[in-house]
Order: structure tokens, then C-alpha cells, then sequence
């Protein structure tokens, strides 16, 4: 078991700094994930946790040792590359004795493991086979084999489903995360897909162009996103934003927009100091949080740009000034093109950032807003 | 889809050979003619060997005559040549000697010459594939060895080698070889290097092996069928050299290409039959070498190793 | 503007029948798709409708005009490919212009700029008309490309797969953007995907194709709510549809089904709901196998009798796995299929 840590990690390749002052503290016995959009630093993280790649600044610890300059083999981290790399000339019991061969273990010993393996990860029958006449599938299940056989102190995992179908990546999905809790091995699980980050960690760390840009929970990082950046990441559509300005009257502050004002209410006065009166900011609500009603009732007014019937559910792109806003109906909702209708926005799921992207405020069910339609 | 059609087409294509027509029928006996004089002009000169080496002395180049098959065959020319029977009835240089040391010679400079290309090569292949030892010039620096012609630097090499006492020594020959055909090796080898993932060697480091444990256990073996390639075509190279060992070596480490061309009797002039004998003999050791190590010589050894 | 009319549309590559006795007919400017999986014949007919493959039976009529013997350069159709195929030397100016400078009578300055600007304006590439095309973005690449096959306002448009390589975000943007154009253009679209949400939120109607023979043709309700046959229901909805073999739903099936046919039942994710395992709601029994979070909603996985089961549940009521849940039916959008043919059994 153990924990990780890196500190003010960051690596450069040339003129691109792969990661950047990267701190992360991951846990004993956790599943941690890192998403973020290719190019963002993952895989590089992983290279430096295992010992692949040398920090140009900054150290990594396992258990609180510093393990910077320990040799890759000797830090008892196992690590499922992307394209698996399983060893073409062995079989998949070769493969998966490789590991233990390298620390001498009894042959006896290695027989008894690997068969173990294999059975957790039901490839018994495919022992003797060499990985040219595996599946896609078989072959994930050797790589992670090759991991799990060494028991190591802690798993990284490199999109090891990318390459899978849609059906076997689901069935993978669940197998990991069940084996994940019985293991009880600390995981770190690199990934692009924004479901998987979702549904399989406990926690995850946004990562783009080499900068940490939050850790938490998967609840807390759709709910309470600290940046703009961090918002999109998860959510299908994803977030819309609203320009709007900031309006203070009468001791109140508001967020207004033409057609519509968010009132800071209560605890959400208390960040009056982040925001300046008439400065610019971005009203940050997700396509769900947007209620589209027909006739009169509450709300402000909007057109309808085009609607998008997905079948579960029904797309609608409203027109709010010169912006285009997405939002999920049922549906049953029947509207035409340019249509009038109704918007509410729920004020328990808004987000107001600052107009260089940074979160000044989420509401995350909290009660510190109140919409109203722009009086005229 | 876009594949589909093509395979469609070749099929109708063929479908269409069946039904012959005048012209087609025409076209093709154009083309086994062709076909024939090609085979005829490149398999004439094997034959041709092939027959001399069984032909008994007087029918090797009798004035107004062709014998286009041995009319006596005979093995004398083989016994004759390795030194079996009648060894004083061959000359060289004025004096009587077998072809068995100079085939031992080229044996031994030949395959210690490709062996130690390989050994200083492969390294230095991986070197540059895996962690681009020597930047990008490198790699084109050794090729430039190659670049001159050998007959350029012969001469000032004879008067190094016979200053260090190499002239003449099979350890010279060796050297020299090696030196010769290291370029073809990085160069062979370098891209055999590049086709097996990166990953594999990482995964080999982080299973426990050291860099070098990493490189034997998990690289060499995906690059076994190109190291084979590579072997043969240097061998190949280095026992048919002739230039280098004329100007290299006399007695003591006379090779069998020199030897041959050497190959002459005083009362009979070029000893055809013995020459084509010992020709046929010089086919073996490469012949031999390539079929023992043809099953590596598959390629897609990597496949499986990754998901493409 | 044209109504695209296929009679009998045949193709096929040697012993390989790549479309089938197609009958379909695209209505005048309206915005239909080919929806289908790689080697359905989607392809081959879009091919056929711009001229590149030639129909080896049957006819394609363009406004009762046939045209299978027609060149492509003379059928007045535009097209939009996978990869934007765009001039990267030259301005994004000159490559909206292109298509109108290579026409005959050419038209003058003023004319090409008004079109360019308009067309432009319509794409979203206004602001970016002096920058040379190789330096744009992928996205903004994939408008010039749009924008310089609407310039020649053709009678059909025909896209394939434009949006393949854009990400998911900017490809949920130009879904709706091209909906909108279309209608405001108001030309007969004909777009190929494989992609069942491009195809869901965009087209007025669906053309759902497999193995070269058309499956079903409908608006997209018809399509999601009635699907004619299993293979349709499975491959269209954001959740596959569930199928379990009908012995094992104990639900009272439409007097027809039980005709002595063997039968399966399908249901979509959304038509299932989770409740208390012991509720009188609970129509059956499952293990809960993984919780896919997709923030509006959650794509529970649930186990019976190793059969997996997808169920469409609100965050807020999120089970944990291994926890045993009841699972109630809406009993008004069950869907039996024919084991032996596949077809719905209504």
C-alpha cells in the first residue's frame, strides 16, 4: 500500500513544458483519476510517477519517501501502458511471469500467481497463447494481468480502454472498478473520457497544458468547477456561458444580462469583493439547469434557434441576444424554428465567473441566487 | 466500403483472362518469351558453372567444340580441388596447394568480421533508435564511411596495416570487414530498432530488468528476425569480398575469392573445372547459413505486442 | 432546390451487393439523413446520387429529371467531405470565391464579394476572410469548407460525415448552426453518418440502412418511438435499448406476440425506472453493477440473471454498487420483436 505525492513536479520537453509546478497528493488505497484533453501532460505524469521520466524540478514521494532518483524497477509501480505492451515473442503466461522472473521469485511460486491472475481476470484459458492471436480485449486483460501479478504498492493505468469497443470498454469499465475495491490498491487512472472520469474514481484532478487545474471529487468538480475550464469538462452538452455585467443598486449586487438579472441573495453577497460594478463576467448555467416553457408564466423571453430531438430527450438552442444557449427538454416538447418561449434558469445551479474564467461563485444547490426578468 | 470495390474489380479482371481472344492469346506468349530469355540470361552463367564442375579436363574449352553436358562427368575437379586426391596435380603460384585453407581463411575472416559488425553495430543502432545517441548527424556520419569507394583508401590502409603488422593476418582481414560493413548494420538495424514500441522496453524496466536486462529480454527478441537479415546480408558481403583480401592478405590469410581467381596450371592455363568446382563449393556456407536461420527471417515479429 | 427520387437502386462490386433495391425519396428542400454502420451502403448511395459510382440497376431522378447518366459536374450538387478539402495556400477569401470565379459567365468583382461576404456571414467565417486558410483551426477550417461548396448554391447538397473530425464540443455547435442554415438556405440536404445524434438532432427524416438494404425511413420520432424492426431500435437512442428474451419479463404482452412466436421485448433505458426492491412497482430484481454518471442523469447498470440491463436515473436517488434494486416498466413503451425476423411485432 502506499500513498503518492508529487511536488512542484515539472517537466519540459525542449520548449514545451509538459507539466507545470504539478502538486498532487493521492492517497492510500484511492482511485484517482487525471482527465484532461490530449496533449494536457497525463501521460507524462505518469512517466514521472513510475519513474520514466526524471523531473526537471520538484520530487516525488512514495509513503513519504522520496523516490525521485529510484530506478523505475525498484519503486514496485506497476503501470498499463496505453498501447499495452505486452511482449509479442512470450506467451501470456510468459508475459505475465515476466515480472516476477526479474525478482527471482520461486518457479513454483510464479506457477501459483500467475495462475491466480489469470483466473481474477478470466483469461485461464488463453495461457498458452502468444498476443498475436488475442482480441482486443484479451490483450487489455493480459496488460493489466502483467500489473496485478507483481501486487505492486500501487497501479497506473494510461487510457487503458481507449482502444476497446463501446460494449467491452462498459463491461472493462465496471470489472476495473469492482477489482479496484477488492484490491484496495491505490490506482491512478489516466483518461480523456469524461464518463469514466466520472463514474469510476473517487477523486480526479483536471490537468491542462501541464497545469493542475482542480482536485476533487467527480461530484464537486461538475458542481463546484473552479475555473471555466474545469466546467466543461465534464456535463454532454457542456456548460453554457453567458456574458453578462456586473450591476450593484441599492446595496444589492446583480449579475444582468438584456433579457434577464441574477440577484446575489444572502451568503452570496459575501463575495461582493471579487466582483467590480460594470466590470464584464460570465453567467455559467448547464443545459439541464435551463427550464423551456411554452405561453406566458414565469421567466424572460427567447426565441428558438433550432431544436435537436435526441429521442430521450430533445435539445432546444435558444437564442438569448446575439448568443445560442443549449438546453435539455423532454421529449415531448414540440416547438418550431423562432418560436416565442419561455426560460427559467434554476438559481441553485448557476456559476458566475470572472471574465478571465475563473469561478467567483457556484451555487451548487445553495440559495444565493434569485433570477428575475429584466424590467424594461 | 471503399476497399470492397477494388477487390470487386480484380476479380471480374480475371474472370475476363478466361475467355481468350486471338490478341490475348498473343500477349501472352510475348510475355513467357520475355520471361524465358530473362531466366535463360541469368541462369546461363549457373549452368554453365554447375556443368564445367563435373566436366573431366578435355572437355572444358576444346577448340571448335561445346560440350553443353559433361560427356564424362567426373568428381575429379572437387577431390582435386579440397586437396583429396592428386593434390600436387594443382598449382598456385608455382606451387601445389588445396583450397581448404583459403576457404578456412574466408571462413574465419568472413564470420568474425560479420560478427564483430554486429556486435559493435547492434549496440550502436539501439543507441541511436531508442535514445538518439549522437543527434541527428550520427547515423549519417557512419553511413559516410561508406562512401568512398574502398579502392579510395586501399592503398594508405595497406601501408597502416603493414606498419601495425595486420597485413597478412586474419586479424587484419577481420578488422578491416568489420569496419567495412558496421555502416550496413547500424543502418539495418537502426530501423528494425524503431518498429519495436518504445513501451516495450518500459514495461521490461519497470517489471523489474535493468536497461540492459531490458534490451535482451525484451528487445533483441522482437528484433531477432531483422538482427538474421542483417547477419546473412553482411556475411554475404564480406565472404564474396575480393578487393579488400587481394590487396590484404598473400600467404598467410589468402582468402577463397583470391584464390579462385588465382586458379591457373601452368600446362592448361585457367583450371575451368577446378574454378567452377570450387565456385560451387564457395555457394555452400551462405546457402547453408540463410536456410538455418530462414524461419526468423519472417517479419511482423511485433505483431500483438500493441493495439493498433 | 430539387426533390431526389431513387427507383429500385441497385449497386453492386462483383459478388458484393453494396445497396439493394433502394426506394426513397427525398422530399425538396428538406434535410434528410443516411444513417448506418460502416458498410451499410450509405455511402455508396450518396456516391451515386453526386455521379461518382454509377447504379448498376434502377434510376435516380432529380425532379423526374434522370440522371444516372448525367456527369457529376453537370448535376448541380455540392458536397462537404470528412476532410475539408481546402486550399491552404490561399485566402479563406479566395477559397469561398473559388467556386464562383470557376464558372462561366464569370461573375463580376462586385458580385463576388457580395456572395462571398454573404456566405461567409451565414458560416460564421466573416471575421477571417483575409487570413490564409492553412493557418485556421480545424474547426474553422471545416466552415470554409462548408461555405465554399453553398456558394455555388446547388440544387442538393450532400455531405458526408463533415463533422468526424472536429471535437465534441465545437461538433455540438455546428449541429445546431447547420440545422439552422439549412432551413434558412433552404436546400435539399442529404447527410451521411454513422452517428445516430448527428442524424437524431439535425435531419427532418432518417434513412436507416444496413447490410445495403434500407431499413426504415421516418422522421425522427417515428424512428426512436417505433422502430420497425430490432435492428433499428438498437442502433438508434444515446442508450442502447435494452432486449430480454420475453419469458423473462412478466408482463401480460400484446395478444399478437404470444401468437406461439418466440419473442424478445425491448425497452429503452428512459422507459425503466429504479424502485425499492420490495415496492409493488418492482417488476423485477437486479443487482446494480456500475453507475455511469453523465451529470444531467445516471446510466445505472444493472445484473439479472447475467443479463445486463441499462436504466436511465436522476443523480439525486444514486444507488451504490452491489445494492439490489427493484425495477418497475412504463408498460405503455415496451417494443416486442420477432426472434425468428427481427421485425417489431405490433
Amino acid at each position: 500500500m502506499a500513498s503518492l505525492r508529487l511536488e512542484g513536479v515539472t517537466k519540459r520537453f525542449g520548449q514545451v513544458t509538459a507539466l507545470n509546478n504539478v502538486s498532487l497528493e493521492i492517497e492510500d488505497g484511492e482511485f484517482f483519476a487525471v482527465l484532461g484533453p490530449p496533449g494536457a501532460g497525463k501521460t507524462t505524469l505518469l512517466r514521472t510517477i513510475v519513474g520514466l521520466e526524471k523531473p526537471d524540478e520538484g520530487d516525488v514521494y512514495a509513503d513519504g519517501e522520496r523516490i525521485t532518483d529510484v530506478y523505475p524497477g525498484d519503486r514496485d509501480i506497476a503501470i498499463v501502458f496505453q498501447n499495452l505492451a505486452l511482449y509479442p515473442d512470450k506467451t501470456v503466461f510468459g508475459n505475465l511471469a515476466f515480472p516476477l522472473r526479474q525478482s527471482k521469485v520461486p518457479r513454483k511460486e510464479i506457477r501459483k500467481r500467475v495462475s491466480r491472475t489469470a483466473e481474477t481476470l478470466h483469461i485461464e484459458h488463453l495461457l498458452d497463447r502468444k498476443p498475436a492471436k488475442l482480441s482486443g480485449g484479451e490483450r487489455q486483460r493480459v496488460a493489466l494481468g502483467r500489473a496485478l501479478v507483481r501486487d505492486p504498492q500501487a497501479y497506473l493505468f494510461d487510457e487503458p480502454l481507449s482502444a476497446l469497443d463501446a460494449l467491452l470498454r462498459l463491461e472493462m469499465r465496471a470489472e476495473l472498478k469492482h477489482l479496484q475495491r477488492d484490491l484496495g490498491r491505490t490506482l491512478v487512472y489516466v483518461t480523456h473520457d469524461q464518463v469514466e472520469a466520472m463514474s469510476m474514481p473517487d477523486r480526479v484532478a483536471v490537468l491542462r497544458e501541464g497545469v493542475v487545474q482542480q482536485v476533487d471529487t467527480p461530484e464537486n468538480i461538475y458542481h463546484r468547477p473552479l475555473n471555466q475550464f474545469v466546467a466543461t469538462v465534464f456535463g454532454s452538452p457542456p456548460m453554457n456561458f453567458i456574458p453578462c455585467t456586473v450591476a450593484a443598486r441599492n446595496g444589492t449586487l446583480s449579475v444582468r444580462h438584456s433579457l434577464f438579472e441574477v440577484e446575489l441573495t444572502g451568503e452570496g453577497l459575501s463575495i461582493r469583493e471579487s466582483l467590480t460594478e460594470g466590470a464584464p463576467c460570465l453567467l455559467g448555467i448547464r443545459p439541464e439547469d435551463i427550464r423551456v416553457g411554452t405561453g406566458g408564466g414565469e421567466g424572460f423571453p427567447a426565441t428558438v434557434y433550432v431544436t435537436e430531438p435526441l429521442g430521450g430527450e430533445t435539445v432546444v438552442d435558444l437564442r438569448l441576444g446575439d448568443r445560442v444557449v443549449k438546453a435539455l427538454a423532454p421529449p415531448s416538447i414540440d416547438l418550431v424554428q423562432d418560436a416565442p418561449v419561455r426560460v427559467s434558469l434554476d438559481p441553485l445551479r448557476l456559476h458566475v465567473f470572472k471574465e478571465d474564467g475563473d469561478t467567483v461563485l457556484s451555487a451548487a444547490g445553495a440559495n444565493l441566487f434569485s433570477v428575475h426578468a429584466a424590467s424594461a | 466500403m471503399a476497399t470492397v470495390p477494388a477487390t470487386a474489380r480484380v476479380t471480374a479482371g480475371s474472370a475476363a483472362v478466361v475467355r481468350r481472344s486471338p490478341l490475348r492469346l498473343l500477349k501472352r506468349i510475348a510475355r513467357w518469351l520475355a520471361i524465358l530469355l530473362m531466366a535463360g540470361t541469368f541462369g546461363f552463367p549457373l549452368y554453365w558453372t554447375v556443368t564445367m564442375s563435373f566436366k573431366p579436363q578435355d572437355e572444358w574449352n576444346p577448340p571448335g567444340k561445346i560440350f553443353w553436358f559433361p560427356h564424362q562427368p567426373t568428381v575429379s575437379n572437387f577431390t582435386d580441388i579440397l586437396g583429396i586426391a592428386h593434390a600436387s596435380n594443382i598449382f598456385f603460384s608455382g606451387r601445389s596447394r588445396s583450397a581448404l585453407t583459403p576457404i578456412y581463411h574466408s571462413l574465419i575472416a568472413a564470420g568474425s568480421g560479420t560478427a564483430l559488425a554486429l556486435l559493435v553495430g547492434v549496440f550502436a543502432a539501439y543507441g541511436i533508435a531508442r535514445f538518439r545517441a549522437g543527434g541527428r548527424l550520427l547515423p549519417f556520419q557512419i553511413l559516410q564511411l561508406r562512401m568512398f569507394p574502398p579502392i579510395a583508401i586501399i592503398i594508405p590502409l595497406l601501408f597502416m596495416w603493414v606498419y601495425l603488422g595486420l597485413w597478412d593476418t586474419l586479424q587484419g582481414l577481420i578488422i578491416l570487414y568489420a569496419a567495412v560493413t558496421f555502416p550496413f548494420v547500424v543502418w539495418l538495424m537502426r530501423s528494425f530498432f524503431q518498429e519495436v514500441p518504445r513501451e516495450i522496453s518500459e514495461a521490461a524496466i519497470v517489471d523489474g530488468c535493468t536497461h540492459w536486462g531490458a534490451f535482451f529480454k525484451a528487445v533483441l527478441p522482437q528484433a531477432k528476425g531483422g538482427l538474421a537479415a542483417t547477419a546473412l546480408f553482411v556475411f554475404i558481403l564480406n565472404w564474396s569480398d575480393f578487393l579488400i583480401a587481394l590487396v590484404m592478405s598473400q600467404d598467410h590469410s589468402q582468402t577463397a575469392p583470391v584464390y579462385l581467381q588465382a586458379l591457373q596450371s601452368g600446362s592448361s592455363g585457367q583450371e575451368y573445372g577446378k574454378q567452377a568446382a570450387l565456385a560451387m563449393i564457395l555457394i555452400m556456407p551462405p546457402a547453408i547459413f540463410g536456410l538455418s536461420i530462414q524461419r526468423y527471417l519472417v517479419r511482423g515479429l511485433t505483431f500483438g505486442a500493441i493495439k493498433r | 432546390m430539387a426533390e431526389i427520387r431513387l427507383e429500385q437502386l441497385t449497386k453492386d462490386f462483383g459478388s458484393l451487393v453494396a445497396v439493394r433495391d433502394l426506394q426513397l425519396t427525398v422530399p425538396d428542400g428538406s434535410f434528410t439523413a443516411l444513417l448506418g454502420p460502416s458498410g451499410c451502403g450509405k455511402t455508396t448511395t450518396m456516391n451515386m446520387i453526386s455521379g461518382l459510382e454509377r447504379p448498376t440497376t434502377g434510376e435516380i431522378y432529380f425532379d423526374d429529371r434522370a440522371m444516372s447518366r448525367v456527369d457529376p459536374g453537370r448535376r448541380n450538387v455540392g458536397f462537404v467531405f470528412q476532410n475539408y478539402a481546402i486550399f491552404t495556400h490561399m485566402r479563406v477569401y479566395d477559397n469561398l470565391a473559388f467556386g464562383l470565379r470557376v464558372r462561366k459567365p464569370r461573375p463580376d468583382k462586385a458580385e463576388t464579394d457580395r456572395e462571398v461576404q454573404r456566405v461567409a456571414e451565414i458560416v460564421g467565417v466573416a471575421g477571417i476572410l483575409e487570413r490564409k486558410a492553412g493557418r485556421l483551426s480545424v474547426n474553422d477550417m471545416q466552415k470554409v469548407a462548408l461555405g465554399r461548396s453553398m456558394i455555388v448554391s446547388p440544387a442538393i447538397f450532400l455531405l458526408d460525415e463533415p463533422f468526424s473530425n472536429l471535437d465534441a464540443a465545437f461538433r455540438a455547435y455546428m449541429r445546431a448552426e447547420l440545422k439552422r442554415i439549412q432551413s434558412e438556405v433552404g436546400q435539399t440536404m442529404v447527410y451521411v453518418t454513422h452517428d445516430q445524434v448527428e442524424a437524431m438532432s439535425m435531419a427532418d427524416q432518417i434513412a436507416v440502412m444496413n447490410l445495403g438494404v434500407l431499413q426504415q425511413f421516418g422522421t425522427p420520432q417515428e424512428i426512436y418511438n417505433s422502430p420497425t424492426n430490432r435492428f433499428v431500435a438498437g442502433f438508434v437512442g444515446s442508450t442502447q435499448m435494452n432486449f430480454l428474451p420475453a419469458q423473462e419479463v412478466p408482463i401480460e404482452l400484446p395478444a399478437q406476440a404470444r401468437n406461439g412466436r418466440s419473442v424478445t421485448v425491448g425497452v429503452r433505458p428512459e422507459n425503466l425506472s429504479l424502485v425499492a426492491p420490495d415496492s409493488a412497482d418492482a417488476t423485477l430484481k437486479a443487482k446494480v453493477n456500475l453507475v455511469e454518471p453523465l451529470g444531467a442523469k445516471d446510466v445505472v447498470h444493472v445484473t439479472i440473471d447475467h443479463q445486463d440491463l441499462r436504466v436511465i436515473a436522476t443523480p439525486g436517488l444514486r444507488p451504490r454498487i452491489g445494492d439490489q434494486v427493484g425495477i418497475a416498466f412504463d408498460r405503455q413503451r415496451l417494443l416486442v420483436f420477432d426472434d425468428e425476423t427481427g421485425e417489431a411485432v405490433r
